[in-house]
């Protein structure tokens, strides 16, 4: 009998004290997602810009010329998951025959490379710039060239837009 | 006889005082999610994202039950996805409802480990907090990033 009430007595000591020594701390949770989207955002800075083939300053013999436009610039933020991503450029319609319009683009930072010289058309878009990835950067400077690939009636006002768009390199 | 009513007022005191010391809970409700996309951006293309996002001031409330006196408040956090540039930090915002709380007004880092975070005493009600994100870049792949928050209660 006396060991029995010891024994209970143990067992009651035990559980009280281990209640005790577990009821001094209790936790709760509150998650935090944060979701961050891509971003690809591009500007072209620097407005209309106009060439014009003029009688004066021509010599006779050879096509008219004018001189590169470097006004423009392109500023972009990209954030990429896997591939890299590259800007193209667009005419919105083709010149006349005989006008031709190049641009190139300059790099002024990130990690991509610039295209080249490219001449820009209607029927395709031209890749300006490839291998962007997690990047923002400013003033890369757009020169476009403008020339005559041979003699054409008098035109004016031959206006067209030049498309500019950040998009993914698989595109 | 009188050993036998010794024993069960011993076995009684055990159990109340068990029982008593059960009751120490902290309920903690709410979260917070952000989304951080182009509209982020400093100043439009060209530039990086805001590093630093706040959750609103009262995102999560904590209340305290079954204390015995003083208690103290300890956070960490355990990361599901997470980025390593991300840095978590968060703040008490309001003294709730009953007993008394003190400390933690100010922004401090929430690690893997716990820290003590603000202390109080006798059951407090809807004590708010506030957390913030910093560390936030382009350079960060865009994904959804989770982690937990973990507040515990410690009797002292």
């Amino acid at each position: 009998m006396k060991k029995l009430l010891g024994v209970l007595l143990a067992a009651a000591l035990t559980l009280g004290l281990a209640s005790i020594a577990m009821a001094a701390t209790d936790s709760g949770t509150g998650d935090v997602t944060i979701t961050l989207e891509e971003i690809a955002q591009l500007d072209v800075v620097g407005g209309n810009i106009s060439f014009t083939f003029a009688n004066s300053g021509t010599t006779a013999g050879s096509l008219p010329t004018v001189s590169d436009d470097a006004a423009t610039s392109l500023s972009w933020t990209s954030n990429v998951s896997a591939n890299s991503r590259k800007i193209t450029a667009q005419l919105s319609a083709d010149y006349t025959s005989g006008i031709v319009l190049k641009a190139t683009v300059t790099k002024a930072g990130g990690n991509g490379t610039s295209g080249g010289i490219q001449t820009l058309e209607q029927t395709s878009a031209k890749d300006m710039f490839t291998g962007i990835t997690n990047e923002n950067v400013t003033g890369n400077t757009v020169t476009y060239n403008a020339t005559l690939s041979n003699m054409i009636a008098p035109v004016t006002n031959e206006s067209k837009t030049v498309t500019w768009t950040l998009l993914a390199a698989a595109a | 006889m009188k050993r036998k009513f010794a024993i069960l007022i011993l076995l009684s005191g055990l159990i109340f005082f068990a029982n008593k010391a059960e009751a120490l809970d902290i309920t903690v409700t709410g979260s917070w999610s952000e989304t951080i996309n182009a509209s982020d951006l400093i100043s439009g293309a060209g530039s990086d994202l805001i590093d630093s996002y706040e959750s609103a001031s009262n995102a999560v409330s904590l209340s305290i039950s079954g204390t015995t006196g003083t208690w103290r408040i300890d956070v960490k956090k355990i990361d599901t996805t997470w980025h390593g540039d991300f840095i978590l930090y968060v703040k008490r915002t309001s003294d709730g409802t009953g007993g008394g709380v003190s400390g933690g007004t100010a922004y401090q880092e929430v690690s893997a480990t716990d820290l003590s975070f603000f202390s109080g005493s006798d059951d407090v009600s809807g004590i708010n907090t506030q957390v913030k994100l910093s560390g936030v870049s382009i350079q960060i792949p865009p994904d959804t990033y989770t982690t937990t928050i973990y507040y515990t209660v410690v009797d002292t």
